[in-house]
């Protein structure tokens, strides 16, 4: 039979007219990626267009990223590698699976819920200890085995990278950086590693020294054929310490280790070279203590201002020599103790002056920076939250519960398609 | 909205004097509107620009779907921009998302109508609303009734489709 198919029957009332291109162009970005999964079965061009036409990609991220802020939550069994020491030796510390849910707030305090978006099995193993990254719709997550995962949830694409350099402690603090680069119009995943790392007290002081070489290297996605190398960069300027780094859209930011210096290292994706950042006045870098994170797509410095306040410090990343730090808002978890933070916290989403913080990898709150109102528990995730496999069975146990920001897009990791 | 035979002209309506266009439809229907609702559509902005007299001709747009783009335009440019934290303004916009909302109760050949309309007027917040609402329309069809819809051919082999809804086994509702 030719693949046209015959006539349709008289009955069916007439198309609407609408031109394709006005579909393909206005109509069909606005909608999520799982029903445009289905819609590429209506014909040929709109399988192209959703399958590998930039323009329609970038439209659909555009629109995705006007839309109402939207946060992924990745939960992950708990571990216990909390510093770099290199002393565990936590081979069972693996899990089978990792699964990516949409969380959605309801209107009432305590009925917020999470839709899975994607649920992949390897049974090859992934770490516990992970640290997911989001930029565009990709997900990147490192894992404290050093493997790093890039996925889509939306389009249900999972790669896993090939192993970097190799980095000489063998239980890592997991962190890898995930950007887009302007340039080159591809997206980048970034590591670093050590060549040499000896961590050394000083008996008589007290004081930490760290003998060190520190390499630092980039992934490009989308190079085609689903494989690519890792690059090698200048080496960063400084030790990196365990800090989840910060992705903006001109650069990746990076922790300093042991202290000293206290500063951020810069990594511009469009001249892929370092700078050192100093941190915003009378702050002193400390991990788990002062935190670094993204606010609206500037860089943020989290510090501590009281027993149960933060400082919010943004800071202008327009690539200039000296990025000047503003002090945003004080945020004051009072009614919840000083432990608040004492973990890890990130802002997920801003929208205006209101915030949505993710704190210790369980609590989500939610502040108006302006109005100087204390912060106010959205979600206890480990209370209120039920995550769902396909076959309906649930993740039990207790569980990390990671979360990012999340714009939906469809976004190859393979292939270049925007 | 009433046909008007006026040129362009000046209105006491409002309660103080505004400037009006006069838009003239595909089937030679006359609108006078403030210029302000008329300048939403960029189209109209660029050619109220270039200048002219005895109306705007819109060739591409009849005049029952001119009147309901005019709707929208009258309703959008009225509102007048209060602080953004006060309770009118808040009010505002629950009023102008109902009035969104009951502009969409029409029959999707309509739809398409201002869909093409609010494309050629380049008027951003209704083909962003008309878009939404078709988007939302098909969002729950099977390719087979969207193809129905929009009057598309299916034009995969057979064996195109097999591998189409192999791909498609794995995804979950």
């Amino acid at each position: 039979m030719p693949y046209l198919r015959k006539k349709r029957r008289r009955a069916a009332p007439p198309p609407a007219a609408i031109p394709q291109d006005l579909l393909l162009s206005e109509v069909l970005p606005r909608l999520p990626a799982k029903h445009l999964a289905r819609f590429k079965c209506v014909c040929r061009s709109w399988r192209a267009a959703v399958e590998s036409d930039p323009a329609f990609v970038r439209r659909h991220l555009e629109l995705s990223r006007a839309a109402p802020p939207c946060i992924l939550v990745i939960p992950c069994e708990e571990f216990y590698n909390d510093d770099d020491d290199d002393d565990d030796d936590d081979d069972g510390a693996m899990s089978g699976e990792i699964s990516f849910h949409r969380l959605i707030l309801g209107e009432a305090p305590g009925t917020a819920d999470v839709e899975l978006v994607f649920d992949k099995s390897w049974p090859e193993g992934i770490a516990h200890g992970v640290l997911p990254t989001h930029c565009d719709g990709l997900v990147a997550v490192a894992t404290a085995a050093d493997q790093i995962f890039v996925c889509n949830p939306a389009t249900r694409e999972f790669v896993a990278l090939p192993p970097g350099s190799r980095d000489v402690l063998d239980v890592k603090a997991p962190a890898a950086a995930l950007g887009y680069d302007p340039l080159r119009n591809r997206y980048v995943v970034a590591r670093y590693f050590y060549r040499k790392y000896d961590l050394s007290k000083d008996v008589a002081s007290g004081a930490l020294s760290l003998d060190y070489e520190i390499g630092h290297e980039t992934f490009t996605l989308g190079s085609g054929g689903g494989d690519g190398c890792w690059e090698p960069t200048a080496d960063p300027p400084h030790a990196i310490g365990p800090a989840r780094p910060v992705c903006t859209r001109e650069a990746f930011y990076w922790c300093t280790a042991v202290r000293r210096p206290s500063a951020l290292l810069r990594f511009s994706l469009r001249d892929r070279a370092f700078d050192v950042v100093p941190c915003p006045p009378g702050a002193d870098y400390v991990h788990g203590v002062d935190h670094l994170t993204e606010l609206a797509g500037k860089p943020c410095y989290v510090q501590p201002a009281t027993e149960t306040a933060f400082d919010f410090w943004v800071a202008d990343d327009d690539g200039g020599p000296r990025p000047e730090w503003t002090l945003r808002c004080r945020v004051d978890f009072a009614d919840y103790g000083p432990s608040v933070g004492s973990d890890a916290l990130s802002v997920v989403a801003a929208v205006g002056d209101e915030m949505m913080i993710a704190a210790d990898h369980r609590n989500l709150y939610s502040c108006d920076g302006r109005r100087r109102k204390g912060a106010r528990l959205l979600v206890d995730m480990e209370e209120e939250l039920a995550y769902e496999r396909p076959d309906g069975s649930t993740y039990d146990g207790e569980l990390l519960h990671h979360v990012v920001p999340y714009v939906e897009s469809l976004v190859s990791i393979g292939k270049c398609n925007y | 909205m009433a046909a008007a035979d006026s040129c362009d002209g000046i209105s006491t309506s409002g309660g103080g004097w505004e400037k009006t266009v006069t838009l003239v439809s595909s089937d030679d229907a006359r609108f006078e509107v403030r210029e302000a609702a008329a300048s939403l559509s960029q189209t109209v902005r660029r050619m109220i620009r270039a200048g002219g007299d005895g109306g705007i001709p819109l060739p591409k747009v009849d005049a029952r779907t001119l009147s309901t783009v005019l709707e929208y335009c009258n309703k959008h440019a009225a509102v007048p921009a209060p602080a953004p934290e006060s309770s009118s303004a808040e009010a505002a916009a629950v009023d102008l998302e109902w009035f969104d909302k009951e502009l969409m109760h029409v029959d999707l050949a309509t739809l398409c109508s201002l869909i093409r309309a609010a494309d050629y007027l380049e008027v951003a917040g209704l083909l962003d609303l008309t878009c939404k609402t078709v988007a939302d329309m098909i969002k729950s069809k099977t390719a087979e009734e969207i193809r129905q819809m929009f009057g598309i051919q299916n034009d995969f082999t057979p064996e195109e489709e097999e591998q189409l809804s192999r791909e498609n086994a794995g995804v979950f509702e």
